[in-house]
């Protein structure tokens, strides 16, 4: 077989397998509850506080219905899914596919095989990012077709202190471009999710257990998140790969600074290079042992 | 004699811990513990080997470096004549293995996890699929999802995925542990049809002594590390294997026995002990010759275990026990 037709049978084999596992469905159950709780809170709450920051922004809304809208919640909504809850999901994801296959056994029953460890890890990273890519993409759509048939559609009015603008104010995204921006914003996050991935194999590679994987790879990145909410180390942002996986916010800026896009994605790349190689390494000379 | 279709030489693994300990020049080093040392075993065509040891001894590991899972400290191994370190996937392709209980996707069917195991080797046809899933017994019961599996099925599916796609070699490590008296039976009968039918060979560690006896040509015991006792059972068997003798006079008996055959009669009890084991026929007629009375006359039943136990150290803690034989 060649290296690419092993690479898309394991690629099947991984699929089969996620398909197959309860767990990857619940993610997606989890997704529209949440979604459900969004919805019926935008349906609750006045947003008489909200109102009032962008009266000091000199932007004045009548009404709750001027500036909450279906893009509105879909992109509020967004920072807290994006930022908390997928992350979660794909580093147990991750650490179910790697160290939960080696604890289960399942693991060394594939190596025995004459298959290559470094295809099989690769195999099951572009799963995880397929995986990432459809959690991204489900929430994002039944935010913003829940959000559009509740509250219809409209301008998209962000504060920037809620999307790191690092400006005071807020942006505006007219209403005809704010789809496009929703579909750029869910890719970035994707590949901010890939590099989260990478890193949970690079964890797995490690440790036995799924549970002690998705548990060391969550710590780490919120161990980032925090160092990331401290101003006093804003000069070590630019260090963090949690500064560039959050990068999809600038999709919801007045203008798009296209440059720092450009240079946090390199920056995911290289992350990316990085981790992925170190685990396909440690993985290649790890003695299984379970 | 035909190149050995597996091959282990100056296999060793030093498992080196969190432990440390001072080194010889001052530094510090990793303080290892080796769990192999320096094995050496040749597995021909068509041999049933027997791969004993008590638990600790190194079975396991050896096993997994067999297959690639664990990387030797030292030494080499070759299947088919391909080095494992430099073609591993050639080498591999050649094996069917389970290594203590088999694993499988629970959430997944039986014949799903058949697919993908077979799919790592190449895949095969849905009909030697079909053929295989007979041979084994789950017939009837491939589509059912491994979880409701009983231990023996499981077992039964393990040897299907050793079999897809048909290797030469096959590595089964304790394939009956935790079956009932049927599911041995029929575990030991396939493994004979194997190796008679498909002219497989068989590379099987276990525990069972008899099941060894009953099954392997060939067989190698592991203590520490290393194999202590290697060689055909037939050859071990006429080594090792004793005759014991019930006749009156006992001390006269195997002065005649020692000036007659030249064998080593040992005074055991009430029995005369002869090693190497002689033809109990010839020994029977000379000893009724000298009017001795022969009460009975009888090969020994359990040798292996008395060789194994004899060559073996057991690491587990020993059970006290009272004078009259019970449990403390």
């Amino acid at each position: 077989m060649t290296p690419l037709g092993e690479l898309i049978a394991l690629l099947r084999f991984e699929w089969t397998k996620m398909l197959g596992r309860r767990i990857t469905w619940v993610p997606f159950l989890v997704l529209a509850i949440v979604v459900t709780l969004v919805v019926t809170v935008f349906h609750r709450v006045e947003f008489k506080y909200q109102r009032r920051i962008f009266e000091n922004f000199q932007i004045t809304f009548q009404n709750k219905s001027d500036f909450v809208n279906g893009y509105y919640m879909t992109a509020h909504a967004m920072n807290p899914i994006f930022q908390m809850l997928i992350p979660i999901f794909i580093a147990v994801a991750s650490g179910l596919m790697l160290a939960g296959e080696a604890e289960q056994g399942t693991l060394r029953a594939c190596l025995i095989r004459p298959v290559v460890r470094r295809r099989l890890i690769l195999g099951k990273f572009v799963m995880l990012c397929g995986y990432a890519l459809a959690l991204s993409y489900f929430v994002l759509t039944l935010l913003m077709v829940a959000g559009i048939l509740n509250f219809g559609t409209g301008n998209l009015y962000t504060l920037n202190i809620l999307f790191n603008n690092g400006q005071e104010g807020a942006s505006v995204v007219t209403a005809s471009e704010a789809p496009l921006r929703f579909l750029f914003a869910g890719l970035l996050a994707s590949a901010g999710m890939a590099v989260l991935a990478a890193l949970a194999l690079l964890v797995s590679a490690l440790v036995d257990t799924a549970a002690m994987a998705y548990v060391i790879t969550l710590s780490v990145y919120f161990a980032f998140l925090t160092l990331r909410s401290f101003p006093f180390l804003e000069w070590l942002y630019p260090y963090l790969f949690v500064t560039h996986m959050m990068r999809w916010q600038q999709c919801f800026y007045s203008n798009v600074k296209l440059g720092e896009i450009y240079v946090s994605l390199i920056h995911l790349g290289g992350y990316l290079v990085v981790l992925l190689a170190a685990a396909i390494f440690l993985f290649e000379e790890r003695d299984i042992k379970t | 004699m035909s190149e050995p279709l597996l091959r282990a030489e100056g296999l060793t693994k030093v498992f080196y811990g969190t432990r440390f300990r001072r080194s010889s020049r001052g530094g510090v080093a990793a303080k290892g513990m080796c769990a192999v040392d320096g094995l050496n075993l040749e597995v021909f065509p068509g041999d049933v080997f027997g791969f004993l040891g008590p638990n600790g001894a190194g079975k396991s590991t050896t096993i997994r470096m067999i297959l690639g899972l664990i990387h030797p400290t030292e030494g080499r191994v070759s299947i088919g004549g391909h080095d494992l370190a430099t073609e591993r996937l050639a080498a591999l392709r050649k094996v069917g293995a389970f290594v203590e209980a088999p694993s499988f996707y629970q959430y997944l069917t039986g014949r799903q996890n058949l697919e993908i195991f077979s799919g790592l080797s190449g895949g095969v046809s849905r009909g030697e699929m079909d053929r295989v899933i007979e041979k084994v017994g789950l017939l009837g019961r491939e589509n059912d999802k491994v979880s409701v599996y009983s231990h023996g099925m499981r077992q039964r599916l393990g040897l299907a995925a050793c079999l897809l796609p048909k290797p030469e070699l096959l590595v089964l490590d304790e394939p009956t542990d935790g079956l009932d008296p049927h599911g041995i039976h029929e575990t030991r009968e396939l493994i004979l049809r194997l190796a008679r039918d498909e002219k497989m060979t068989i590379f099987l560690s276990s525990h069972m002594l008899g099941e060894v006896e009953n099954l392997c040509n060939r067989i190698a015991i592991l203590e520490k590390g290393t194999v202590i006792l290697q060689g055909t059972l037939s050859e071990l068997e006429r080594e090792h294997r004793r005759v014991m003798v019930r006749v009156d006079r006992k001390d006269e008996a195997a002065a005649l026995l020692r000036a007659a055959f030249g064998l080593n009669a040992e005074r055991i009890d009430d029995a005369l002990w002869l090693v190497p084991a002689a033809d109990m026929a010839s020994v029977n007629a000379a000893l009724v010759r000298a009017n001795f009375n022969v009460a009975s006359i009888a090969r020994e039943m359990a040798w292996l275990d008395r060789l194994f136990l004899e060559h073996t150290t057991s690491k587990e803690p020993a059970m006290a026990l009272d004078a009259a034989g019970g449990h403390a």
